[in-house]
C-alpha cells in the first residue's frame, strides 16, 4: 500500500532544485520504476514526488561537435538504446541499456534514475565507469560537474547533495576503434538483477579500463591503465594478468541472487568472455574499414 | 457419427474478454458501503499466543471488526481438520493470520493492525523435515490424535509431527532385491515453492440481514467453499451462496478453502457490510498454500538387463504448518509410487509431516512432479549404471495393458510406449554421438497421473435451451485459464448439433449452476465433461421428441446440424432448435410440452478405498493418463548456467478435444516445468520467506522459451467424453527430470535437488572424477 504524497511538477530545474530543496522529504520522479516500488513496500516515504520528465532537455539526447554526447537524465532507456546503437565505442552501455528489466520497464525506466537510485547492481553504471561519463548537477547554488567515478557512495547513497538533482549524462567522445562491452549474469535471462556485471572498454591506445557492478558496494572502476598490447594482439596470459587483478577489486557478498564465491568466479568468466568479444568485434571493425 | 465440433480447434471463448479487459475478477468488485481487511500475520514460525489486545485497534473510528482466534474458533479442512481461521492459542508458521480488521479503507485497516498487541511466548521451532522426525521433537500440532479426519483412508500418528503416513506393500521386496543383480539407492529433493498465479487471491463477503453469506471468490472450487464454510460457521449450504468470477490462474493453490474464511468470519461479524480482501504478493508468497517440499529415497532393484524388479521408497513430505488438503498428496504419491513401471515388489513408505513452514497444499500434479523428480532420474542412473540407452531401459519396463500398478491394479488402455516413442523421435534421441555438439545433452523422463479425487467426486451440468435457438451451459467448474469453457461448449454443441456461437457459458454460482466437486485433479473435461454430454444428449432426446411429432418421421431418423432438425436422407420438412426451445406449437396453435432443458450427471465408477496396511486396491482412482518429454539442453560449463533448448512432449490424452488448446495446455505445462527446474524454490530462514517477491523468487520469463514439439497419443478412455483423459497438471511434470536426464548426458553430473542452479552444476562439474 502506498503513503499519500503529492506530485509536483515544475516549469524549470531551479524551481525544481529550489522546491527539493525546501522540502527535505521530496524525492525526484522519473520513470518511476524504481522509486513507486520502493514507496509500495513503505521503504520510502515521500511527502512530494517531483516529476522532471517535462523539465527542458529532461529527455533529449545530443551529439555535440565535438562527439560528446549529452543524455538528459530522464530519458527512458529504449530511447538511449536507439539512439546510441552502431554508434562505435558506445557498446557496453547500448548493451547495459538493453538488459535492464523488460522492454516495458525499459520505457519507463531513465538512466538518471538508473545511477540516482545506487543500487551496486545499476546496469549501466558499469558501462557509464568505463566510459568515463560525467554528471551535470543542478542545486539551489547553481550547477557543478562530477564524474561518475565519484558519484557512487555506498548502497542507496550518491553525492547528490540536499536539493540537487541530476539533469544530464555527458559521455566523452569516442574514436572509431574504441570497443566496449557490457556483460551481465543473472539467473532468467530477462526481468532479473544482475549477479555480477563486468563492463570493459578498449580504446586503440592500449588503454583498458573494466568496471564492476554487484560485487561491492558501490558500482566499481575495476581498472583503469595501459595494456601491454593493443586489443587484438592479446595473448591468454595478458588476459589472465587482467582477469586476476580484477578480481582481486571484487568484494561481493552472498545474497539471494548468488553467492559470494559464484560471483567471484563469474567475474573472471564474464571478463574473460568480454576481452573476446572486443577482440572480435574489433577484428570486425578492422575489416570493415 | 462424423464429429464436428470436438476434435477441432477453437480459441478460447473467454480470450476476447481477458484480452479486451473486460474480464471481471474479484478485485474488480467495489460494492457500496465495502469495508477493507488487513491481516496480522504471525512473525514467528513457533510461538503461544499469550495474549492478544486489540482494543486499540477496535476503537479506531472507521473500524468495523477485529476478529482474532479469540472470536472465532472455526476449524477448516478437506480431508484432516486441522486448521484453524486465525490463530488459536499458538502459531505454527511465519504469515499464519492472527487477526484481521475490517475499517472503511485499507489506509485504516493498515493502522489499526499496528495498534493490535500480541504477546508471544517463542516455542522452539520445527524447521526442516530431521528435526520434525526427530525422537522427542517438539510437536506443531499437539492434539493431532483428537482431529477429525477420513478414517481408513488417511493415518496420522498420534503424539508425531505425522499427519499421514500411507502405505504400500506389493509383492515381497526382500524377495525382488534377492533376485536382483544390483541395487542402487539415491535421495532426491524437492523444495516447497509457491504456484504465483498472477491473480493474487481475493475474496469479497456479505451477509445480508437475513444472516445468509455471498461469497465472491477467485477460487477453483465454490461448492467446496461452501461446504467446508457450512461446516466450519454452522450453517445450513443453502445459506451460503459462492459466486466465482473470472479466475486469474489456480495451479493448485485457490483449491479447496483458503482467505474465504477470514472473510466470511468478518462479514458475518459486520453485517450487512460488504468486507473484501484481496492478498498483497508477499502474502500469496507467505500465506497461500504453496508446493510441499520431498525428500525421497528410492531403492531400487534391478537384474543386469535392466528390468527393474524391486523399489523401496521413503517419501517424506514437508506438509508445513497445516495439512488438511496435503495429507492427500502424501496418499497420491504413495499409490503413484511405482511411477509408469511394471515392479512386482514395491514397499512405499509416504510420510506427511508437520513443521512450522508455510502451509502445503495442492500444486499442479499433485505430488506427481515432485515424485516423478525422483523416480525419473534413479531410472535414468540405473540406466546409465547399466549402459543402457534411457529409451530402452524404459521401454522395457513401462507398465502396458495387463501390467500391474503400485496397488495391484491391472491396467487397461495404456498408450505409454508410444508416448514414449514418440518423445524420443519428435526430439532425436538416437541421434549418433557424432551430431553432439559438446555440453549438448539430451534426456527423457515419463510420467503418469490420475485424478487424486474421493470416489465420490461428482460433476453434474444443466443446459437451457434459449429462445433464439442458443444454450446456456451451466456448470460449477471455474475457469482457472484452463480453457475448459471452450470444452465445456464443443462438447454441448457436438451432442446438440448447434454451432460454437450459440453456446454460452457461465461462471460459477451455487445458487444458480449445478454441483461440482473442486476444479482440480485434471478431471474437469472428463468428469465435468461427461455430465455435460449427458445433459446435451438429454437436452437432445426431449427435441428430437418434439421434432419427430412435427416432422411426422421417428427420432433416430433425426438429425441436427446448424440448429436445423431434418431427416437423415435430407427428404422432407425441416424444422429447428429455435422453433421448439419453447416448446411443440401445433397447427391448430395449441403448444405442448414446454422449454427445453437439460441436466446430466457424472460419477467416476467403481473407485474403491486401499487395504490400509497393504494400499492394495482393483481401482483407486478413476482413470490414468501416461505421457513422456525429452528435453535437450547446453550447459555452460563455465557459469554452470543451463539453456533448455528444444523439449518433446507426448501424451496419451485418449482423444484430443481441441488442439489447439491441447497445445497450449502443454506449451504452459513445459515452461511451468523448465521453470520449476531451473528457478524456482521459497528461500526460508527461520521459517520466514525471504524471497517473497518476484525480484528474487523467479519463475522463467518468454526469453527462456524452447523450442516445443508436441505431440499427441490417443488411447480412447472407456468412459471419457470421446474417450478423453485428463492431462492439464500431467504436462508440467516430467519436465523437471527430462532436463536433469539431459544435463547428466550433456556433461555427466546428476543434480538431485531441485532447483537445478548454476552453483549447483559448477559444484557437481568440479567435484567430478576428471
Ligand atoms: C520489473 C523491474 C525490473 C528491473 N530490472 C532492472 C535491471 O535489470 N537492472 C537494473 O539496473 N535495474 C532494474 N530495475 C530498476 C529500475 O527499473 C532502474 O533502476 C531504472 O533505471 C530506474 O529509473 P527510473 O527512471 O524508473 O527511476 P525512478 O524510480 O524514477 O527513480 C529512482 C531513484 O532515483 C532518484 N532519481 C531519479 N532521477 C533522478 C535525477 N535526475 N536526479 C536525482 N535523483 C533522481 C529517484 O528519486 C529515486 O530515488 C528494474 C525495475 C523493475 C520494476
Amino acid at each position: 500500500m502506498f503513503n499519500q504524497f503529492d506530485y509536483v511538477a515544475l516549469p524549470s530545474w531551479t524551481l525544481a532544485c529550489s522546491f527539493m530543496a525546501s522540502h527535505p522529504t521530496a524525492m525526484i520522479y522519473a520513470g518511476g520504476t524504481d522509486i513507486l516500488v520502493r514507496c509500495r513496500e513503505g521503504r520510502l516515504l515521500p511527502s512530494h514526488l517531483v516529476d522532471i520528465k517535462g523539465l527542458p532537455g529532461a529527455t533529449a539526447m545530443a551529439q555535440a561537435e565535438d562527439g560528446s554526447i549529452v543524455i538528459g537524465a530522464a530519458t527512458p532507456l529504449n530511447a538511449i538504446e536507439r539512439f546510441l546503437k552502431g554508434k562505435a565505442g558506445y557498446e557496453a552501455l547500448v548493451q547495459a541499456a538493453h538488459v535492464v528489466g523488460s522492454w516495458q520497464i525499459r520505457n519507463r525506466a531513465s538512466l538518471g534514475g538508473n545511477i540516482c537510485n545506487a543500487s551496486p547492481a545499476a546496469d549501466t553504471a558499469p558501462a557509464l565507469l568505463v566510459l568515463e561519463a560525467t554528471l551535470l548537477l543542478v542545486g539551489p547554488s547553481g550547477e557543478r560537474i562530477l564524474p561518475i567515478g565519484e558519484f557512487f557512495l555506498a548502497p542507496g547513497k550518491t553525492a547528490l547533495l540536499p536539493g540537487e538533482i541530476l539533469r544530464s549524462i555527458v559521455l566523452p567522445a569516442q574514436t572509431q576503434a574504441t570497443v566496449s562491452i557490457y556483460l551481465k549474469a543473472a539467473r532468467t535471462k530477462a526481468v532479473d538483477l544482475a549477479q555480477v556485471g563486468v563492463a570493459l572498454l578498449m580504446l586503440p591506445d592500449k588503454n583498458v579500463r573494466v568496471a564492476l557492478g554487484a560485487v561491492a558496494p558501490v558500482p566499481l572502476l575495476a581498472w583503469s591503465g595501459r595494456h601491454s598490447a593493443p586489443p587484438a594482439n592479446w595473448t591468454t596470459e595478458e588476459t589472465e594478468r587482467l582477469v586476476s587483478v580484477v578480481e582481486q577489486m571484487a568484494a561481493p557478498i552472498t545474497d539471494l541472487r548468488a553467492t559470494a564465491d559464484y560471483r567471484r568466479h563469474m567475474v573472471g568468466v564474464l571478463l574473460r568472455r568480454a576481452v573476446e568479444q572486443a577482440t572480435l568485434l574489433h577484428q570486425e571493425r578492422g575489416e570493415g574499414r | 457419427m462424423e464429429k464436428t465440433v470436438v476434435g477441432k480447434s477453437y480459441p478460447r471463448l473467454d480470450g476476447p474478454a481477458k484480452a479486451l479487459g473486460a474480464a471481471k475478477y474479484v478485485a474488480d468488485l467495489k460494492m457500496p458501503n465495502m469495508l477493507y481487511v488487513k491481516v496480522l500475520r504471525s512473525p514467528h514460525p513457533h510461538a503461544r499466543i499469550v495474549r492478544i489486545d486489540s482494543s486499540k485497534a477496535a476503537a479506531l473510528p472507521g473500524v468495523r471488526a477485529v476478529l482474532s482466534g479469540q472470536d472465532c474458533q472455526a476449524m477448516l479442512g478437506l480431508y484432516l481438520i486441522d486448521r484453524p481461521i486465525f490463530a488459536i492459542d499458538k502459531v505454527r508458521f511465519v504469515g499464519e493470520p492472527v487477526a484481521a480488521v475490517a475499517a472503511t479503507s485499507l489506509r485504516l485497516a493498515a493502522q489499526a493492525l499496528a495498534l493490535i498487541a500480541v504477546e508471544y511466548e517463542l516455542l522452539p521451532p520445527v524447521l526442516d523435515l530431521a528435526t520434525a522426525l526427530a525422537k522427542d521433537a517438539p510437536l506443531v500440532h499437539e492434539k493431532l490424535h483428537e482431529y477429525a479426519h477420513i478414517h481408513n483412508v488417511f493415518f496420522p500418528v498420534p503424539h508425531t509431527n505425522i499427519s499421514n503416513h500411507s502405505k504400500i506393500r506389493k509383492g515381497d521386496v526382500n524377495l525382488g532385491f534377492s533376485q536382483s543383480d544390483y541395487v542402487y539407492e539415491a535421495t532426491y529433493r524437492v523444495p516447497q515453492m509457491q504456484h504465483v498465479p498472477i491473480e493474487a487471491h481475493g475474496a469479497v463477503a456479505q451477509m445480508d440481514m437475513t444472516g445468509k453469506v455471498t461469497i465472491w471468490s477467485g477460487c477453483q472450487s465454490p461448492n467446496a467453499v461452501r461446504k467446508l464454510a457450512a461446516v466450519a460457521f454452522n450453517l445450513p449450504e443453502g445459506r451460503i451462496r459462492v459466486i466465482t468470477p473470472q479466475v486469474g490462474g489456480g495451479f493448485g493453490g485457490k483449491a479447496g478453502i483458503g482467505i474465504e474464511g477470514m472473510v466470511m468470519a468478518l462479514a458475518m461479524r459486520v453485517a450487512p457490510y460488504p468486507v473484501r480482501l484481496i492478498l498483497e504478493r508477499e502474502e500469496v508468497f507467505c500465506g497461500t498454500a504453496v508446493r510441499q517440499g520431498l525428500q525421497a529415497t528410492i531403492k531400487t532393484g534391478y537384474t543386469k538387463e535392466g528390468r527393474l524388479l524391486a523399489q523401496e521408497a521413503d517419501l517424506i513430505w514437508d506438509g508445513g504448518a497445516y495439512t488438511e488438503y496435503g495429507v492427500n498428496i502424501v496418499r497420491a504419491a504413495a499409490y503413484s509410487s511405482a511411477g509408469p513401471y511394471d515392479i512386482a515388489h514395491l514397499k512405499t513408505d509416504s510420510y506427511c509431516v508437520y513443521t512450522n513452514t508455510p502451509v502445503g497444499g495442492p500444486f499442479r500434479g499433485f505430488g506427481m512432479g515432485e515424485l516423478h523428480w525422483a523416480l525419473e532420474q534413479q531410472i535414468d542412473a540405473i540406466a546409465a549404471k547399466l549402459g543402457m540407452d534411457p529409451v530402452a531401459i524404459r521401454l522395457q519396463n513401462a507398465v502396458c495393458d495387463g501390467s500391474t500398478n503400485a496397488t495391484g491394479e491391472v491396467l487397461v488402455g495404456v498408450g505409454l510406449s508410444k508416448c514414449i516413442e514418440g518423445a524420443a523421435r519428435l526430439i532425436g534421441m538416437d541421434a549418433t554421438p557424432s551430431e553432439r555438439k559438446p555440453n549438448h545433452g539430451k534426456g527423457l523422463a515419463c510420467m503418469v497421473k490420475g485424478p487424486s479425487t474421493p470416489g465420490t467426486a461428482a460433476s453434474s451440468a444443466f443446459i437451457k435451451i434459449n429462445e433464439d435457438g442458443s444454450i446456456n451451459v451451466t456448470i460449477s467448474s471455474a475457469e482457472i485459464g484452463q480453457g475448459m469453457q471452450t470444452v465445456m461448449a464443443q462438447i454441448a454443441a457436438e451432442e446438440l448439433g448447434l454451432s460454437m456461437e450459440m453456446v454460452h457459458i457461465n461462471t460459477p454460482d451455487t445458487d444458480y449452476s449445478p454441483y461440482e466437486w473442486q476444479t482440480v485433479a485434471s478431471r474437469i473435461t472428463y468428469s465435468t465433461g461427461n455430465a455435460v454430454q449427458r445433459a446435451a444428449r438429454e437436452a437432445r432426446g426431449k427435441l428430437l421428441a418434439m421434432a419427430s411429432e412435427k416432422l411426422e418421421s421417428p427420432p433416430e431418423s433425426l438429425t441436427i446440424v446448424r440448429g436445423v432438425i431434418t431427416r437423415r436422407d435430407g427428404i422432407g420438412p425441416a424444422t429447428s432448435i429455435k422453433e421448439l426451445a419453447l416448446g411443440l406449437s401445433l397447427p391448430t396453435g395449441a403448444g405442448r410440452g414446454g422449454p427445453v432443458m437439460g441436466t446430466g450427471y457424472f460419477i467416476p465408477d467403481g473407485i474403491h478405498g486401499m487395504d490400509p496396511e497393504t494400499g492394495q486396491t482393483p481401482k483407486v482412482t478413476s482413470h490414468w493418463t501416461f505421457g513422456a518429454q525429452a528435453a535437450e539442453v547446453a550447459v555452460d560449463i563455465e557459469t554452470g548456467k543451463v539453456n533448455v533448448l528444444r523439449v518433446s512432449a507426448v501424451y496419451d490424452t485418449g482423444f484430443v478435444l481441441n488442439p489447439l488448446l491441447a497445445l497450449g495446455q502443454v506449451e504452459g505445462g513445459i515452461m511451468q516445468g523448465l521453470s520449476v527446474a531451473l528457478y524456482e524454490e521459497l528461500q526460508l530462514s527461520q521459517g520466514q520467506v525471504k524471497n517473497q517477491s518476484f525480484v528474487d523468487y523467479k519463475i522463467a520469463t518468454a526469453a527462456e522459451l524452447p523450442e516445443m514439439l508436441v505431440g499427441f497419443v490417443e488411447t480412447p478412455l472407456d468412459d471419457g467424453p470421446y474417450g478423453a483423459r485428463g492431462f492439464g497438471e500431467h504436462t508440467m511434470v516430467p519436465t523437471a527430470p527430462a532436463i536433469a536426464n539431459a544435463i547428466f548426458n550433456a556433461v555427466g553430473v546428476r543434480i538431485v535437488d531441485l532447483p537445478i542452479t548454476p552453483e549447483k552444476v559448477l559444484a557437481a562439474l568440479r567435484a567430478k572424477p576428471k
